[in-house]
């Protein structure tokens, strides 16, 4: 499958990091993880496996700025100077953000517009393969359409950063073969990508790395 | 921010008149009072402005709950957030949203329930203006309840007994206003106090929704 190249909007993403040292974070009485090391910059792709529950999510949400660990600092950097995580990171997660009665077209018009970027939903539409339902409403696309609206709204944001939670959860072949697609192109674009998924990573190269997490003793 | 107002206005528009909830509500409470005395004109003028003020902050403490429950459960507040829109600012348009959707209809319909219950006319006009003068400080504390209460869907009973609080002296200046209206016109001093109110409500409920907010995505 061949895609026509990416609007120039998105062309050129910075050179940027995510760090995050001695990083602990519990939820109520158990223990997610303690004193954890991890950082990621251009180029990297880094997959977080480990059972459900374990807290994949948790750690997503932390990277893309959302929440505060309980011990520990996060910090992004953008260019060589600090910046703030929403400058960066782009989320993708269990909930898409959109509305059932809005088209796929309106509703990244729409983002766009919140954006401050140009509205290129056709282009996008069509390299997420949605090009023949952007006038239907969202509430009646199937799941897998939706997770490929969600991808056009990552590929619109234009962010060096993405975050994605299962992102093959509910795609079919093609979808997951588009996801490996956006992501590698991505990734050769100086973008960089923490993704949680309880299947074996999909994608594997030098600057790909995997952690599992697995349960800690409650502190 | 326009960006939101206007999705929050074609949203309502298309989900085909739920926005139009709190208005109807409004006339169902006004015509439930009349029945209870018993139509009587002179009672009416009595009561009357009291009733409509008692259906205004009803009507809108039950549509607080609608203000930030869908945006929440489903992901727009996280992708606005990343969109770069900051929490007051997303307080903000919610507000003026909720002032068009809930209070803007209830606006339009008040002068005619003035005018079926017998008002005469300053009382209709201090009614209008009392309520236009309480209008920000509505909008603000709806999205501040509305924020407080979004996590879980779960407004209700919680959602009144949290803003009734802050709402109360604004009925009660409110009502003031309207008695004070016939006599010293706008310069009374309730809608003075009216307006300090509102601006006490921006400053207040805003930055609070903007913070239980970003408790509620964390």
């Amino acid at each position: 499958m061949d895609l026509p190249p990416l609007n120039p909007q998105y062309q050129n993403l910075p050179r940027h990091s995510a760090e995050m040292s001695g990083v602990s974070l519990s939820r109520g009485a158990s223990l997610l993880f303690a004193q954890l090391d991890l950082d990621i910059q251009s180029g990297d792709l880094l997959w977080v496996g480990g059972d459900n529950g374990i807290g994949k999510s948790s750690l997503l949400r932390l990277f893309a700025g959302f929440s505060r660990p309980d011990a520990g600092t996060i910090t992004w950097h953008q260019d060589g100077a600090r910046c703030p995580p929403f400058a960066l990171t782009a989320y993708q997660g269990h909930m898409d953000a959109f509305k059932p009665r809005l088209t796929p077209r309106e509703a990244l018009g729409f983002w766009a517009e919140i954006m401050d970027l140009t509205d290129t939903s056709e282009d996008l539409l069509t390299r997420v393969g949605l090009a023949s339902r952007q006038h239907v409403p969202c509430g009646q696309l199937s799941a897998g359409q939706r997770r490929r609206l969600s991808l056009a709204r990552l590929l619109l944001s234009g962010k060096a950063l993405w975050i994605l939670d299962e992102p093959t959860a509910a795609m079919d072949e093609a979808g997951t073969a588009l996801i490996v697609q956006l992501i590698k192109a991505h990734i050769a674009r100086g973008g960089s990508a923490v993704i949680a998924s309880h299947n074996a990573p999909q994608i594997t190269g030098e600057r790909t790395r995997q952690i599992i997490l697995s349960a800690q003793a409650a502190a | 921010m326009n960006a939101l107002i206007l999705r929050d206005l074609k949203l309502a528009w298309r989900t085909g008149g739920t926005w139009l909830l709190g208005v109807i509500f409004f006339a169902l409470f006004i015509a439930v009072c009349v029945i209870a005395i018993g139509a009587v004109p002179a009672r009416l003028a009595e009561f009357g402005p009291a009733f409509i003020w008692l259906a205004l902050l009803f009507s809108v403490l039950l549509s607080f709950g609608d203000i930030f429950s869908a945006d929440l459960s489903d992901g727009t507040l996280e992708q606005l957030l990343l969109a770069g829109i900051s929490p007051i600012e997303i307080s903000a348009a919610k507000a003026a949203s909720f002032a068009v959707l809930t209070l803007g209809p209830v606006f339009i319909l008040l002068p005619v329930i003035g005018i079926m219950l017998g008002l005469p006319l300053t009382v209709i006009s201090g009614l209008a203006l009392s309520a236009l003068f309480a209008a920000p400080a509505f909008s603000a504390y709806g999205v501040m309840a509305g924020a407080l209460m979004a996590q879980g869907g779960k407004g209700g009973f919680l959602i009144i007994l949290i803003s009734a609080p802050f709402l109360i002296p604004v009925l009660i200046f409110g009502l003031a206003a309207v008695d004070s209206y016939g006599r010293f016109g706008i310069g009374a001093y309730e809608f003075r106090a009216l307006a300090g109110l509102s601006l006490i409500a921006l400053a207040v409920g805003l930055p609070a929704a903007a913070a239980a907010m970003r408790a509620n995505i964390e």
